[in-house]
This record gives structure tokens, C-alpha cells and sequence, in this order.
């Protein structure tokens, strides 16, 4: 089989797609054709004053009828040609389609005046549908093609050797034996054949060639991303380990394996396994953020945040009891689901809920308020705790932003936390924002207070096609 | 008394590994090297096989996995994992890789021994 288009065009699926497409649009076009061949032949004579000879009317209905069965069939052959390299593929088709369209035009013409017949322009949109689809080379011997029989119809016509079968009405005098008429038509009709094939053609090749650098960007992205995930994967990997060590043997004295220990070992064991599950928490989140950047993937499911709110108050349980921390949790009663990554939600609010409650104080105040509006729902996350200094508060959903006055607090945190909220908020299409002192603040403690804003339905905006490759296999 | 290959380039998780299971009764032959654990297992036959995913090289383990399948050994297998989980890759067990569950590192003595005890019975 000849080869129609460079390889990277044949590895393009949304090529072969589109080429698909386009053979059942001309299969459908050409059932326009044959409606409009019928009226040409029968009942144009009824509203102008042309006339066909009788040998006219036959030769157009048996093209007509032929044209007919060979869009039939083309409808059925098409189903069963498949994209594979080497063999009969759509653009084979195609290409069938518009010699064979191209051969009965040619007929037509011969049957209606040749250069007197106003069907040649036909070619011309022959042409320009073959310019979109096929290589230059082709299209360009087809055109030179077209050009020469035309003119060879027209000089056997006019020197007499071919018969011409004139269309009664069209003109009033004989043209085909007028050279000027032959000439000065024969010109015109070769040069716009050949501008239209070389603009379509260049301008097909361009949007070919556009098409080629986004496919290769595309490609290099994918390839890039995927090593980039790779590579941070490999570096965590590493750096988890010998965390992930230290907490087994830990872990193994604390579950009694070695024999008993003192309750003061026993204290500080424990006080190790909670750092150590700190800079796991941290190494877990840079992992989440990472892998929300590169891979952009998330699922659609209904979420109901009341009930996440409710789960994370109960795994902060402990701690709320032990500051004695005053809790909040308010949500208007016309209460909905809305569409998002549960997993992906419930870390936000997770990281938002453990912030209020980590800054805050003993005998604080934690106030969480959730309004069901009309297509978002808007969630406050108020605390009277160490709060943000003003000039800072631009910064905290910066990566690896940790407030200047956290250090006093006795607890740790990576500074991921705030930016990986902001950043799943965003991926759901909301908002988020912060301000500080907040709502419920005290003389001494200003607080802060976070409002994010959800909508309800989530579009979606990756394209399914060009999704990133998923790192087979793990670390 | 069922004996487990443990293996993993980790002396320490090895070292961890072993005294779980010891004191929960089972036997228990360690090693950090891939191939010697092949043979280990060639040669012991034994009722279950741990194994770290990521040892010298990324996928070690699902390599040394696929090539106990493809050879026919059914032993069960439980691997070790360090970020898949984290990172929402949660492995069907038997689809993707041959093996028939995880432990996420660092490891929990109950959950090791559950899952252990689990796939030694079945």
C-alpha cells in the first residue's frame, strides 16, 4: 500500500478519527449529490429552458444510479477498514473516493458540453476537499490530472474527433468551437485549479505541522512529568525509609517485643514515635502535592461535608479535650452534597481543621460554620489562637510558609499544609481565603479565620485523551 | 511451625520483621538480597513470602514476584510498600502485581501478624 502520511500522523489517533469522520461526511455529501444529478436530469428541464437529448438523460441516470449503489457500498466498506499500518486504511478510502468522484464528474461533463458545461467547477470543490486531506504530491498530479482532461476533452470536442453533446439553452451559439471561448475558459479554469489546490494544500500542511508540535509538547510533557514524578517518588522513597525504620523498631519495643522498659522510656518512646510521625505527615504531604500537580487527577463523587467536618473533629477528638477547647461545628439546615475528590477534601479540611486547633490555645475557641448557598456552599473555619501576623498574611499559602510566631507553639509542621489546601480548593473550581484577627478573636489571642467557597457541580476541565501516564508499578 | 522468607534490603525491617513473627510462633529465614532469596525460596519451599517492592532498584520486588508466578510457585506473597498508598496508588492485590496483599512501612506489629496469619491460613 502506498504510504499516504508521514509516520507521526499515522501514530495520531485523533488523526485517523477525524479522517473517519470525514469519509462518512462525504458519503453523505454524496447522497446530496445524487438528489441534486435526479433534479439536474428531470425536473430541471421543468423550471428552465434547457433541454437533454434523450442519450443525455440515460447517461446521467445510469451515473446517477451508479453513484447511488457506490455510496452503498462505500457506507458498508467503511465500518470495516480499519487504521493499520501497511493496509487498505481510511485514507486509502479517501483517496478512492475522490478519483472515483473525480472519473464520473469527468463523464458528466463529457455528457453535458465539456467546456460548455457549467458542472466543471465541480472539480474545483473536488480538489479543495482532496487538498485537506491528502499529501501535496498526490493532490498536485491529480489537479495537473483534472487540467489535461479537460483540455484534451475540449480540443477532441473542438477539432471534431470526440462527439459533443450540447445542453439545448445554455448558450445561444455553439462555444466548444469558438478557441477563444476554449482557451480563455481552458486558462482560467486551470489556474484557479491550481491556486485553490496550493492555498487549501499550505494551508492544510500548516495546520498539519501546528498539529505535529503540539502532539511532540505534549509527548515531552508526558515524558517529563513522568520522570519528574519518578525522580521526587525515588527521593522520598529514600528519605522515608530510614524514617519508616526507626518508628518498626521503635514501635517493636513499644508493643513489648524486647522485654519491659521503665514508663519513663516508656514516655519518651512514645514522644518519639509522635515526631517521627510528624516528618511522616510531612513526607505524606509532599507526596500529595506532588503527585495533585503532576498527575492533575481526581475523582467526581458526591461529597457530603458535614459529614467530613464531622469525621476530622472526631480524629482531632483527643486533642480538643485536652486543650479544652470550646467547639463550634454550625451548618444552615438546607444542607446539599456537591461534587469533588472526597479523598482530596477531606486532607484540606483536615490540614484547616488541624491548624485551628494545633494554634489554638488552652480554653480557645473553635468555631466551624457551613452556609448552603444557592449554587456554593461557604465554610468558615474560625479560632481565637496565636492568629497570623498582618504582614505575613499574604504569604501563608505559600509553599513552605510557616508563620513567624508558630515557632512558640510547641508543635511542628512542614508548611506544605496551607499551600496543598489552597491548591485543592482550586482543582474544585473554589476559593479560599484568610484573615486574621478573626470573627471570635480576644484581646490576646487575634485568631484566624479561613473562608473557603465550594460550588456545588464540578466541571470538568482535563481532557480525557491527553492525560498523563500513571507511574506503573511503586516505590 | 510455617516458615516466612522475608526479604528486604532493609536490615533493620528485616531485623523488626523476624522478631514479630518469631514471637507470634512462625519460622523465619531473612535475607537483603533479591537473588539469594530466590533460591531461598526455591529451596524452602516456604508457607509465605514478604517482600519490599523497591530494593536495589525500583519494582525489584515485582519482578522477583512475577518471576515466582511465572515459574509456577504459588507460595503467597505479602509486600512491603513505602509511598503507594500516600500517593493514592492503592494496588488491586493480584491485578496489577501478583502478590496478594500489602503492608504499608512503617510497619505495625498487629497489622503485620493479622495479614500474615490471614494468608498462611487461606
Amino acid at each position: 500500500m502506498i504510504k499516504l502520511v508521514p509516520e507521526w500522523i499515522e501514530r495520531n489517533d485523533e488523526f485517523w478519527l477525524s479522517l473517519k469522520r470525514r469519509n462518512l461526511f462525504f458519503i453523505k455529501l454524496r447522497f446530496i449529490a445524487i438528489v441534486m444529478l435526479f433534479t439536474f436530469n428531470y425536473l430541471l428541464e421543468l423550471i428552465v429552458n434547457i433541454e437533454l437529448s434523450e442519450i443525455q438523460h440515460n447517461s446521467i441516470g445510469i451515473i446517477t444510479l451508479f453513484l447511488f449503489v457506490y455510496n452503498l457500498s462505500l457506507l458498508s466498506i467503511r465500518k470495516r477498514v480499519k487504521n493499520i499500518r501497511g493496509s487498505f486504511n481510511p485514507l486509502h478510502l479517501s483517496l478512492v473516493q475522490i478519483l472515483v468522484d473525480l472519473t464520473l464528474l469527468t463523464l458528466l461533463i463529457i455528457m453535458t458540453g465539456g467546456i460548455e458545461s457549467p458542472l466543471y467547477l465541480f472539480y474545483i470543490f473536488h480538489l479543495i476537499i482532496g487538498s485537506l486531506i491528502l499529501p501535496g504530491g498526490v493532490i498536485y498530479t491529480i489537479a495537473i490530472a483534472v487540467i489535461l482532461a479537460m483540455s484534451l476533452i475540449s480540443y477532441l470536442q473542438f477539432i471534431g474527433t470526440a462527439p459533443h453533446f450540447c445542453v439545448t439553452g445554455i448558450y445561444k451559439t455553439e462555444m466548444y468551437t469558438n478557441p477563444e471561448y476554449v482557451i480563455t475558459a481552458l486558462l482560467s479554469f486551470g489556474l484557479m485549479t491550481i491556486v485553490s489546490v496550493f492555498l487549501t494544500n499550505r494551508i492544510a500542511h500548516q495546520l498539519y505541522l501546528n498539529e505535529k508540535k503540539l502532539y511532540d509538547a505534549l509527548k515531552e510533557l508526558n515524558n517529563s512529568e513522568l520522570k519528574k514524578q519518578k525522580y521526587i517518588m525515588g527521593v522520598v522513597h529514600e528519605i522515608k525509609s530510614p524514617i519508616a525504620a526507626t518508628k518498626s523498631i521503635i514501635s517493636l519495643i513499644l508493643d513489648g517485643f524486647l522485654g519491659e522498659f521503665s514508663s519513663k522510656i516508656d514516655q519518651k518512646l512514645n514522644r518519639a514515635v509522635v515526631r517521627l510521625n510528624e516528618s511522616l505527615e510531612m513526607i505524606n504531604n509532599i507526596l500529595r502535592i506532588s503527585r495533585l500537580r503532576l498527575l492533575d487527577e481526581k475523582t467526581s463523587e458526591d461529597v457530603d461535608i458535614n459529614k467530613l467536618i464531622d469525621e476530622i473533629l472526631d480524629l482531632n477528638k483527643e486533642s480538643i479535650i485536652k486543650k479544652r477547647i470550646k467547639l463550634k461545628n454550625i451548618s444552615s439546615n438546607n444542607f446539599r452534597t456537591l461534587k469533588g475528590d472526597e479523598v482530596l477534601l477531606k486532607l484540606a479540611f483536615s490540614n484547616l481543621i488541624g491548624n485551628a486547633i494545633k494554634y489554638t490555645n488552652r480554653n480557645g475557641t473553635v468555631s466551624i460554620n457551613s452556609i448552603y448557598e444557592k449554587n456554593s456552599v461557604k465554610i468558615t473555619i474560625c479560632d481565637n489562637g496565636i492568629g497570623i501576623p498582618q504582614n505575613e498574611i499574604k504569604k501563608v499559602f505559600d509553599n513552605y510558609y510557616r508563620a513567624s510566631n508558630s515557632n512558640k507553639n510547641n508543635d511542628e509542621g512542614s508548611g506544605v499544609g496551607l499551600s496543598l489546601v489552597k491548591e485543592i480548593i482550586h482543582q474544585h473550581r473554589g476559593s479560599i481565603s484568610v484573615t486574621s484577627p478573626s470573627s471570635i478573636s480576644t484581646e490576646k489571642n487575634p485568631g484566624a479565620s479561613f473562608k473557603i467557597i465550594l460550588p456545588y457541580g464540578l466541571k470538568k476541565i482535563s481532557l480525557e485523551n491527553n492525560k498523563f501516564l500513571v507511574v506503573k508499578g511503586g516505590v | 511451625m510455617s516458615l516466612v522468607v522475608v526479604i528486604d534490603d532493609d536490615h533493620d525491617i528485616l531485623e523488626a520483621t523476624e522478631l514479630i513473627l518469631q514471637a507470634s510462633n512462625f519460622e523465619v529465614i531473612t535475607t537483603d538480597n533479591p537473588t539469594k532469596g530466590y533460591s531461598l525460596v526455591k529451596e524452602k519451599n516456604p508457607d509465605l513470602i514478604i517482600l519490599d517492592v523497591m530494593m536495589e532498584e525500583p519494582d525489584d520486588g515485582f519482578f522477583l514476584a512475577q518471576k515466582f508466578r511465572r515459574e509456577g510457585i504459588k507460595t503467597p506473597i505479602l509486600m512491603y510498600t513505602s509511598i503507594s498508598k500516600t500517593v493514592g496508588m492503592e494496588f488491586g492485590a493480584g491485578e496489577m502485581v501478583p502478590v496478594d496483599d500489602f503492608v504499608e512501612k512503617p510497619i505495625s506489629s498487629d497489622e503485620l501478624i493479622k495479614k500474615v496469619k490471614f494468608l498462611i491460613k487461606k
